[in-house]
C-alpha cells in the first residue's frame, strides 16, 4: 500500500519534471485521476456504458477514472461544462450524435462541434420506427404511403433528440410530413404510442427487444431499422434499405475532450479504448443493453459529426428549429 | 395471479429470506430515512447515488437496498416538514401546511406518528393493488393521453385557491411565479431556449428540488438567523402522542385515508407523475370534503393523513407500469429500470412472465420495507424531535450546508448551489411580504405538466380545444375542477374565510 503511494509520488515528480522539460509530458500521461463527465443521470444507458468502460480503462491507464453525472438538457449541460475544463486530457465526457453536432445548431449551448476534440466513438444503436401491433401499417412503405395522403403524428424521446432528428431527416428525404409530439423519454413516447395519441414512434433499436416475448408477441410492431444490415438483436426486422429506402442512421455515444487536447494524449486514449471496445467481454456486456460496440478513431468520429450536421441542418431549417 | 407458478413464489420467498437481503433492506430504510429527512436530499437522489453500488450486487439484494430507500425516503420528507416547516422533498410540501401547524401547537409527535402510520397504510394499499390487479391498472392508465394528463394537473393547480390563506391574489401570484420558474430552459415542445440569459447551465431548466429547497429550507434558515427574536417561531414542548390514539385517528378518518390511498396509487400508476402531484391532489380532495369545524392549514390532522397516505401509495402504484409494461410511473422507478438492466433483467411487458420469482421478491421486499419503515420511523422520531432543541446558531449552518450538498449532488454542478441561494432569497422575501410559498411549489411541480400536455394535446388535435370536453375522463376531471373552484370561491364561503391571515 505504502509502496504504491511512493511509486505514485515518484511518478508525479517525474511527470512534473517532464512538464517543465516540455512536450515529453504526454508520455507520462496519465499522472492523476481522469474525470469522465456523463451528461445523463445515474442508471441510464449512457451511465451504464460509462461505468462498464471505467474499470478496464482504469486498468489500462493505471489511474482511477472518476464518473461525474451532470444530467440536463438531453446531455448538453455536461458537454457545455466540459468545454470549460482544461484541455489536458484529464477531463473527458460522453457525447452523442445529437448533442455534439445538432444541439448547438438549435439553441445557445455555450459550445459548438469545434469546441471538442473527438477521441473515440464507442457504441451505436440503429434508429428504428415502430407502430402499434394493431396498426394497419405492416411495412415502412405502408407508412410512407399513408403519410403522402394524410397527416399522422409521431413521437420520440425529446424534441431534437437523436431519434427525432433521424425520423425528421428520413421524412424530409421522402418529401412527406408528420406532426411531431414531444415526449420526455422513449418510454414516455411508448405511452403515447400505446394510448393511441400518436401513430408511430421513432426510437433507437435498443428500446424495442425488451418489448417482445419469447414467441415474438408484443404490443408493437417494428417496421424497420435504419442499419446497414439486419440487426443481430432483432434479425426478423428488415432494414430500411431492404424495403427500398436508402437511409442509414444510428444513435451513438463517443468520448470527447475539450478542443485543444494534445494529440498524443488523444491518440493514447483512443488506442486504449479501441483495445477495450474490441474485447469480447465488452461486447458481451453491451448485449445486455442491446448496444453494438462500434469503435471509430478521432478523425473518423470528427468526420461523422460534421456529416451528421450537414444532413440535419436543412431539415432543422425546414421544421423551424434552426437557431437564428 | 395465474402468470406466476407456485415454484416462483417459493423461490422468491427463499431469496428474500436471507440475512444479507434483510440487512440490505435495513440499510436501505436507514439511508432512505436520512436522505428523505435531510433538506436537499431526496429519495430519487438517494437511489441515484446508491445505484452504482448495486452494480456489483445480485438482483435481489440490489432491489432490497433500493426498495428500502424508496419507501422510507418518500415518508421521511415529512419529518423536517412537520418539525421545522422545511419539507425534505417536494412531495412533503403539502404535509408542512398542517404538520407544522400541529407542531406549533405542541402536537408534532402526533403529526409524525400519523405520517408514519399513514405512510404504512398508503404503501400497503398500493402494494395490494400491485399484487392483484397490476396488469389491468396498467392497461387502464394507457388509455390516458395528454388531454387527460392536462385535466388532472388542472385539478391539482386549482388547489391554490384552497391553500391560499389570507390573500387569494397573493396565492395566485405565487403559483404563477412557480409556473414562470418552470418555463426556464429549453422548451420541451419547440426546442427553443426560454429565459436562459445566455447561461448554458439553465438549458435543463431549474431543477424542482433546487427551487423547493431554496424557497423552503434556505428561506426558513434566513428567518431563523434574523436577530430580532420576535418573528421567530418558538415551538412549545412537544407532547408525546399515544400510538393507539393515532391509529384511532386514522380509523376515524378512514374515508380520507382510503380516498388518499386510492388517489396516490392511481397517480403512481400514471407515467410521468409522482408523489408531489399525488399529495397535492389528495390534499385538495380532503379540503373539498372539509367539514365546517375542520381547521385545515391550522393543524388539521386530516391534512397530514391525506398527504402522507397518498405520497407513499405512489410507491406501489408506480411499480405497476414498471413491472407490467416497462414504463416508469415516477422519478424513482425511472432509475430502477437502470438498476434492473444492469442485473440483466429486461424491463418490459414480459418481466413478470420471465422473472416470476423476482417479481415475488420485489413484492415481499416492498412489504418488508414498509414494515421496517414504521419500526425505524417510530424510533427515529424521538431523535428527530431533538432537532428542535438545537440552537439556531448550529442548526442554520448545518441545514444550509446539507442543502448545498444535496443540491450539488443532484447533477454535480456548482451552478445549482448558486440557484438555491437565489431561491432562498426569493423565498425569504415571499415570507416577509406574506406571499404563501406552497402555491409556488405547486406551480413549479405542475407547471411543466400543464404546459407540455396542453400543447401536446393541441398539437395532436390541430388546435381543437373541444378534445378536452369530448373525452369523458378529461370532461369528468374538468367538472371536478369546476366543483372545487365553486367550493372554494363560491359566494357561501367568502364570508367565512379563515379570519386571521397565516404567516406562512
Amino acid at each position: 500500500m505504502f509502496k504504491k503511494q511512493i511509486i505514485r509520488l515518484a511518478r508525479i515528480a517525474v511527470a512534473m519534471g517532464a512538464m517543465i522539460g516540455g512536450p515529453a509530458a504526454a508520455q507520462e500521461y496519465p499522472v492523476k485521476p481522469i474525470q469522465m463527465i456523463v451528461p445523463f443521470g445515474q442508471g441510464g444507458a449512457t451511465d451504464q456504458v460509462a461505468r462498464l468502460m471505467a474499470a478496464p480503462l482504469e486498468e489500462a491507464l493505471g489511474q482511477p477514472v472518476v464518473i461525474i453525472n451532470q444530467p440536463g438538457a438531453g446531455g448538453a449541460i455536461g458537454l457545455s461544462n466540459l468545454t470549460k475544463a482544461r484541455p489536458d486530457g484529464y477531463t473527458v465526457a460522453i457525447g452523442s450524435d445529437s448533442t455534439l453536432g445538432a444541439r448547438p445548431l438549435m439553441s445557445e449551448t455555450g459550445y459548438d462541434a469545434d469546441s471538442f476534440t473527438m477521441i473515440a466513438r464507442l457504441v451505436q444503436i440503429p434508429s428504428g420506427v415502430a407502430v402499434r401491433a394493431d396498426s394497419p401499417y405492416e411495412t415502412l412503405n405502408d407508412l410512407v404511403q399513408a403519410l403522402k395522403t394524410g397527416r399522422l403524428a409521431y413521437s420520440g424521446s425529446g424534441v431534437a433528440s437523436g431519434p427525432h432528428l433521424a425520423m425528421a431527416v428520413f421524412l424530409a428525404q421522402q418529401r412527406v410530413q408528420a406532426t411531431f409530439v414531444n415526449s420526455d423519454s422513449n418510454q414516455d413516447g411508448l405511452v403515447k404510442l400505446l394510448s393511441g395519441e400518436v401513430d408511430f414512434l421513432t426510437g433507437g433499436g435498443s428500446n424495442f427487444p425488451a418489448l417482445f416475448g419469447e414467441d415474438g408477441q408484443s404490443d408493437i410492431r417494428v417496421l424497420g431499422l435504419a442499419a446497414e444490415e439486419r440487426w443481430p438483436f432483432m434479425p426478423d426486422v428488415p432494414t430500411y434499405r431492404e424495403q427500398g429506402f436508402d437511409y442509414v442512421n444510428s444513435q451513438w455515444f463517443g468520448l470527447v475532450a475539450p478542443a485543444g487536447a494534445p494529440q498524443e494524449i488523444v491518440d493514447e486514449l483512443s488506442s486504449k479504448i479501441k483495445a477495450m471496445v474490441e474485447t469480447p467481454e465488452f461486447s458481451q456486456r453491451l448485449e445486455g443493453f442491446f448496444f453494438n460496440a462500434a469503435y471509430l478513431g478521432p478523425t473518423e468520429m470528427d468526420a461523422l459529426v460534421k456529416e451528421d450536421m450537414q444532413n440535419v441542418r436543412p431539415v432543422l431549417a425546414e421544421i423551424g428549429l434552426l437557431k437564428n | 395471479m395465474d402468470l406466476i407458478a407456485f415454484s416462483d413464489i417459493l423461490q422468491g420467498a427463499v431469496q428474500v429470506a436471507n440475512p444479507w437481503i434483510v440487512f440490505f433492506l435495513i440499510v436501505g430504510v436507514v439511508i432512505g430515512m436520512i436522505f428523505g429527512a435531510a433538506p436537499g436530499l431526496t429519495a430519487p437522489a438517494a437511489i441515484a447515488l446508491f445505484l452504482p453500488v448495486t452494480y456489483a450486487m445480485g438482483p435481489t439484494s440490489s432491489m432490497a437496498l433500493l426498495m428500502g430507500i424508496y419507501c422510507a425516503g418518500y415518508f421521511a420528507g415529512s419529518i423536517p416538514a412537520i418539525l421545522i416547516n422545511t419539507p425534505g422533498a417536494p412531495s412533503s410540501a403539502a404535509t408542512a401546511l398542517d404538520g407544522f401547524a400541529m407542531a406549533r401547537a405542541g402536537e408534532g409527535d402526533r403529526a409524525l406518528s400519523t405520517a408514519i402510520w399513514g405512510s404504512l397504510i398508503g404503501g400497503l394499499f398500493s402494494l395490494l393493488l400491485l399484487m392483484t390487479i397490476a396488469p389491468l391498472l396498467a392497461r387502464f392508465a394507457l388509455t390516458f393521453t395528454s388531454v387527460e394528463y392536462f385535466s388532472f394537473a388542472l385539478i391539482g393547480i386549482v388547489c391554490v385557491a384552497g391553500i391560499s390563506r389570507g390573500s387569494l391574489t397573493k396565492g395566485f401570484a405565487a403559483a404563477l411565479f412557480g409556473i414562470l420558474v418552470s418555463t426556464v430552459g429549453i422548451d420541451p415542445v419547440s426546442g427553443v431556449g426560454r429565459f436562459m440569459f445566455g447561461e448554458p447551465n439553465l438549458m435543463g431548466g431549474i431543477p424542482q428540488t433546487t427551487a423547493l429547497i431554496g424557497l423552503f429550507a434556505i428561506s426558513q434558515m434566513l428567518l431563523l438567523s434574523k436577530k430580532d427574536t420576535q418573528d421567530q417561531i418558538v415551538l412549545p414542548t412537544q407532547k408525546a402522542a399515544s400510538q393507539l390514539a393515532v391509529l384511532r385517528d386514522l380509523w376515524r378518518y378512514r374515508w380520507v385515508t382510503f380516498k388518499s390511498a386510492v388517489i396516490g396509487s392511481l397517480i403512481g400508476v400514471l407515467p410521468g407523475t409522482g408523489p408531489a402531484i399525488a399529495s397535492w391532489i389528495s390534499y385538495s380532495d380532503a379540503l373539498r370534503a372539509a367539514k365546517p369545524d375542520d381547521k385545515f392549514g391550522q393543524g388539521e390532522v386530516k391534512g397530514v393523513i391525506a398527504c402522507e397516505v397518498s405520497n407513499n401509495a405512489v410507491t406501489g402504484g408506480a411499480m405497476v407500469p414498471l413491472l407490467t409494461l416497462g414504463i416508469p410511473g415516477d422519478p424513482v422507478t425511472a432509475i430502477l429500470i437502470g438498476a434492473l438492466m444492469i442485473q440483466g433483467v429486461h424491463v418490459g411487458p414480459f418481466l413478470i412472465q420471465q422473472n416470476g420469482s423476482l417479481f415475488v421478491s420485489i413484492l415481499l421486499l416492498l412489504f418488508l420495507s414498509n414494515i421496517l419503515m414504521v419500526a425505524v420511523g417510530l424510533s427515529a422520531r424521538k431523535v428527530a424531535a431533538k432537532v428542535l432543541q438545537i440552537p439556531p446558531g448550529i442548526l442554520v449552518p448545518t441545514i444550509c450546508m446539507m442543502a448545498a450538498i444535496g443540491v450539488f449532488s443532484i447533477s454535480n454542478n456548482a451552478f445549482d448551489v448558486r440557484l438555491v441561494l437565489i431561491f432562498g432569497l426569493i423565498g425569504y422575501l415571499m415570507v416577509r411580504l406574506e406571499f404563501p410559498t406552497a402555491p409556488a411549489v405547486l406551480g413549479i411541480v405542475l407547471g411543466p405538466i400543464l404546459e407540455k400536455n396542453l400543447r401536446n394535446a393541441l398539437t395532436v388535435s390541430d388546435m381543437d380545444f373541444s378534445v378536452f370536453i369530448t373525452r369523458p375522463v378529461s370532461a369528468a376531471a374538468l367538472i371536478a375542477t369546476a366543483c372545487l373552484l365553486y367550493v372554494w370561491l363560491g359566494p357561501r364561503k367568502r364570508s367565512e374565510v379563515h379570519p386571521q391571515p397565516e404567516k406562512l
